[in-house]
């Protein structure tokens, strides 16, 4: 007889193993010999008989053991976690090539679980869903086919196709109430739990604006789908949008953080950009002359504070400013502040721009602040990397400010990998990223390009702020907690700032390129919908619920506006479920004679015919009257399922 | 309806109870969440199902009718499903008559899956002498994911009593030991010999074909064609101390009575607080059962009224 259970537990063993593979901690050289040891698993089974066979697995399994022990000690506890996951999958082909049948079952479905959970703390992505969805697929099947498989020797190809028939609506059920259970289900999203900082450190890179930028963050990345900011012309279109728009400038880096540009640490008063004046229409413009085109900015997150303008913006003119102090800053920024009696959450306001920037003059003593390198050993990688680079070029173009700045930024594109924090690949450090062991977020980009810039003795600031990328169908720009962005500003010689970014532009340009296919769009709506499964929180939950209590509401309103096409389309679930339940619905006759045995107290046993109730009841004392009725439901239940009564009732 | 975790629930439970003593202990993560919250919705629905499961169907057990003590007896189980149902397994728990406190479980049968109404033959484990009632029909389930079993009730539609009678073969091999019994042949020596046939537990030593025996090597007896309608009596005096010796009596008197049954003679049971007659050909029952439910009596009850006694059985 055919095990059918098996090929379902290898399915489970390869989704384990692809699992730990998109996570990228084990590279495909173990994981390979693995999915042939699963897959050859049916023919290995057969010499689990043979105890060289058992020994020499046994053996296997020590010494790998014994390897990652050794590789541990000497490594931190993720790198722990990453081996004891190859142990783990390891294991698992073990257990379905040796275990015998009885037991077999129960340890793979566990520790297929097992790997499935933890490989979620290394890689959650879209990926990891997908798989998990998948691995449930299998997973409650194969949990009923061991069931019968315990019972019975004989699961035969029909009740195989029985029991997978029935397995369908089931996961779909589980499915379901997963789900309702994960978004209605009270609970503390900002618990930090009893080992606090262990786990913390892992839990959560939040792509956003922030006011201090910490490199040290290798938790997994949450990108915020929230829309920051809206951008839209007043005129012309926005095909000439500037697309890096600047929040905040960092000048001071400690080898791990950037802290913002602000007057006490440049230990100068005067500003490094061409200041602001406020005039009598409201506006704030600077001495650079504005081009005449106009650009609308609603911004929705104002929790910063903050801002955002291009690097080219001359003027600035708040709509509705009531209530609203700007304060210009000396990075040529602005920060707000909200007085109580503010109309509004929102900030609004019209940005003009120049057709270049125009040099500002930058102290000595700010030059310094901008040339200041950590003693790090970041800071001598960064070192070699620009010898390298200005071994590349030309002679008398390596100490020329410009080009190197731009020789620089290309090379960083090049030779480096764009990876989020929690993916694989990541390379957890920035000293791990200079050294290529691994790619980084645009913060590691900037860092490292500052620091090659500052050891040319190129003075330069790291700015976040955000990336315009994504257009509305009206056109307008939607700029999101997750364009959150960090380029490089360097000072040249001609006290200019020049706009430097390093970051790999593929990334950003898969995303913002209008003309995408359908499996791209697929992919981002995936995104988008496991970035909201991921980043849920009170605040997701309380607007979920805002949209399913007001969802009535709007249905209503949809009705009544189009009352033919929203009555059609009622109706046609109605009668799907109308004749489901008619099929279903227990004939009259029966529930009329179940009733009448209810009125007499008496119910019909199993396996009584409504005639043998009848004779058993007229055998009692029941009263004439209810006997006589229950003849009357007989009748009129044999009427109704034969057509005809007998002759002898 | 009842409901007790399997070994597989119980190790899925401590799994569960570990996940979430680590979800306690870490920082809040929806991904971690959410697998817990798959674990536990996976368990409480698993259990409902299996509830539903054992609900979905309706059995019931035909009387099988009387068998002889340690023999097998088969009967039919007709299982009405009200949806698809997978895994089942019923069992019957049997108590008896003198003390129902005592009542033992038997499986009958798993039936994989149910789709329509079913009628499944089972068979009833042996049972020793006395009169048996099957108290409860059993269906129990561990579908679909056999983290729990349930089992439900199954009221039997009428009470079911399982007769067991004295094993005849018993009594035969016995006596041969004891020989404490004088036995007389209930066939008449003036009905005309039919032919011959193998011995059958009941048969008198005087109808023994003894030269056809030594022939063919196995024991003969005489078939007799029925010429009388004249009544057997088997009287049994229970009267012993010997309660081995009373069950090798009861043993033999099963053996006259299905024997007489057999070749449709009248009979007449008598002994201290009894007196059955089977008509030829008619139900034996009434017999049998009194015949699995005797006891000894003491020495000094009174002797039996044998009537007109053919053979006397003396315990």
């Amino acid at each position: 007889m055919r095990d059918w259970l098996h090929p379902f537990l290898v399915t489970l063993t390869l989704l384990d193993l692809w699992f730990v593979g998109i996570t990228g901690t084990v590279s495909i050289w173990p994981l390979a010999p693995l999915f042939v040891l699963a897959c050859a698993s049916p023919l290995l089974r057969q010499l689990r008989r043979f105890a060289l066979y058992r020994t020499g697995w046994n053996a296997g399994v020590l010494i790998v053991f014994a390897m990652l022990v050794q590789h541990a000690s000497t490594t931190g506890l993720l790198h722990m976690l990453e081996d004891g996951m190859l142990l783990a999958v390891l294991c698992q082909v073990h257990l379905l090539n040796n275990v015998g049948r009885r037991q077999r079952p129960d340890l793979v479905f566990f520790n297929s679980f097992l790997i499935a959970f933890v490989t979620s703390f290394f890689a959650p992505t879209v990926s990891w869903s997908a798989l998990f969805v998948i691995h449930a697929l299998i997973f409650v099947p194969a949990l009923q086919l061991n069931v019968l498989a315990r019972s019975t020797e004989n699961v035969d190809s029909h009740l195989a196709r029985q029991l997978l028939r029935d397995s369908l609506p089931r996961t779909a059920w589980i499915g379901a109430v997963t789900a309702v259970v994960f978004v209605f289900c009270p609970r503390d999203f900002d618990h930090d739990g009893w080992l606090g900082n262990s786990f913390v450190q892992r839990a959560g890179f939040t792509t956003g604006l922030a006011e201090v930028i910490n490199l040290d963050n290798n938790g997994a990345t949450t990108l915020d789908d929230r829309v920051v900011m809206r951008i839209e012309s007043t005129d012309a279109g926005l095909a000439e949008a500037p697309s890096h728009w600047r929040g905040i400038a960092f000048s001071y880096f400690d080898g791990q953080t950037w802290l913002p540009q602000e007057a006490r640490r440049l230990g100068s008063r005067f500003a490094t950009d061409p200041a602001w004046e406020r005039h009598a229409d409201g506006a704030w413009r600077t001495a650079a002359r504005s081009t005449g085109q106009l650009l609308r900015v609603r911004v929705e997150d104002t929790a910063l504070l903050q801002v955002p303008l291009p690097s080219t913006a001359a003027e600035m003119r708040p709509i509705g400013g009531a209530g609203l102090l700007f304060d210009p800053r000396s990075y040529g920024g602005f920060t707000f502040f909200r007085l109580d009696d503010a109309p509004s959450e929102n900030l609004e306001y019209f940005v003009g721009c120049a057709d270049s920037r125009r040099p500002h003059p930058v102290t000595q003593r700010a030059r310094s602040i901008f040339l200041d390198v950590p003693r790090r050993g970041v800071t001598r990688r960064a070192r070699q990397l620009l010898t390298a680079i200005q071994a590349e070029l030309p002679t008398g173009q390596s100490t020329d400010p410009r080009t190197l700045a731009r020789a620089c930024e290309a090379w960083l594109r090049t030779n480096r990998k764009y990876r989020l924090p929690g993916a694989p690949g990541f390379a957890g450090s920035i000293e791990s990223f200079a050294l290529a062991h691994g790619g980084g977020h645009c913060e590691f980009f900037a860092t490292l390009l500052a620091l090659m810039l500052r050891q040319a003795e190129i003075p330069c600031r790291l700015i976040g702020g955000y990336l315009a990328q994504e257009r509305a169908e009206d056109g307008a720009i939607i700029i999101r907690g997750k364009h959150a962005h960090a380029w490089v500003e360097a000072l040249m010689p001609d006290n200019s700032w020049v706009t430097l970014d390093a970051t790999p532009a593929a990334p950003v340009e898969s995303v913002a390129n209008a003309d995408t296919t359908w499996w791209d769009s697929l992919t981002a709506e995936a995104d988008e919908l496991w970035n909201a499964i991921v980043g849920f929180d009170e605040q997701g939950r309380a607007r979920l619920l805002g949209t399913l209590a007001a969802t009535p509401g709007y249905l209503w309103r949809q009705g009544r506006q189009h009352p033919f096409s929203s009555a059609a389309l009622l109706a046609l679930p109605i009668a799907l479920i109308y004749a489901r339940f008619r099929k279903r619905r227990r004939p009259l006759a029966v529930a009329s004679l179940l009733a009448t045995a209810r009125a007499l107290g008496i119910a019909l046993r199993t396996g009584e015919t409504p005639r043998e109730l009848l004779t058993r009841v007229r055998a009692t004392d029941a009263p004439a009257d209810k006997v006589s009725a229950l003849a009357a439901a007989v009748r009129e239940h044999e009427l109704a399922r034969y057509g005809a009564v007998e002759k002898s009732q | 309806m009842r409901i007790r975790p399997t070994e597989l629930g119980v190790k899925g439970t401590l799994l569960l109870a570990a996940l979430v003593v680590a979800f306690l202990a870490a920082a809040y993560s929806n991904l971690f969440f959410l697998i817990i919250a798959f674990c536990v919705v996976l368990g409480v629905l698993g259990c409902w199902w299996a509830i539903g499961n054992g609900k979905a169907v309706t059995a019931k057990l035909s009387n099988p009718g009387p068998a002889a003590a340690g023999q097998r007896r088969t009967c039919s189980l007709v299982i009405s499903p009200r949806r698809p149902a997978f895994d089942l397994t019923f069992a019957i728990e049997v108590a008896s008559d003198a003390g129902s406190a005592l009542s033992e479980r038997h499986e009958l049968t798993h039936v994989p899956a149910l789709r329509d109404r079913q009628t499944v033959t089972v068979e009833l484990p042996p049972l020793p002498r006395g009169v048996q009632r099957v108290t409860r029909v059993i269906c129990g389930s561990r579908y679909p994911f056999g983290l729990v079993r349930s089992e439900r009730d199954l009221a039997p539609a009428e009470p079911i009593e399982l007769v067991t009678y004295p094993d005849p073969d018993t009594g035969g091999n016995r006596r041969q030991h004891l020989g404490a019994v004088d036995h007389a042949g209930n066939a008449r020596r003036g009905d005309t010999i039919a032919g011959l046939r193998e011995h059958r537990p009941g048969d008198s030593l005087g109808e023994m074909h003894w030269k056809a025996t030594a022939r063919r090597g196995t024991p003969i007896v005489k078939e007799r064609e029925r010429s009388s309608t004249a009544t057997e009596f088997v009287t049994i005096d229970r009267r012993t101390e010997s309660t081995a010796a009373f069950e090798v009596v009861l043993a033999d008197a099963t053996a006259k009575v299905l024997s007489a049954q057999d070749r449709e003679r009248p009979l007449r049971l008598v002994s201290q607080d009894c007196r059955i007659t089977l008509a030829p050909g008619g139900d034996p029952t009434p017999a049998l059962r009194w015949l699995a439910t005797a006891e000894p009596l003491p020495l000094s009850a009174p002797a039996p009224d044998p009537g007109r006694a053919e053979e006397v059985v003396h315990a």
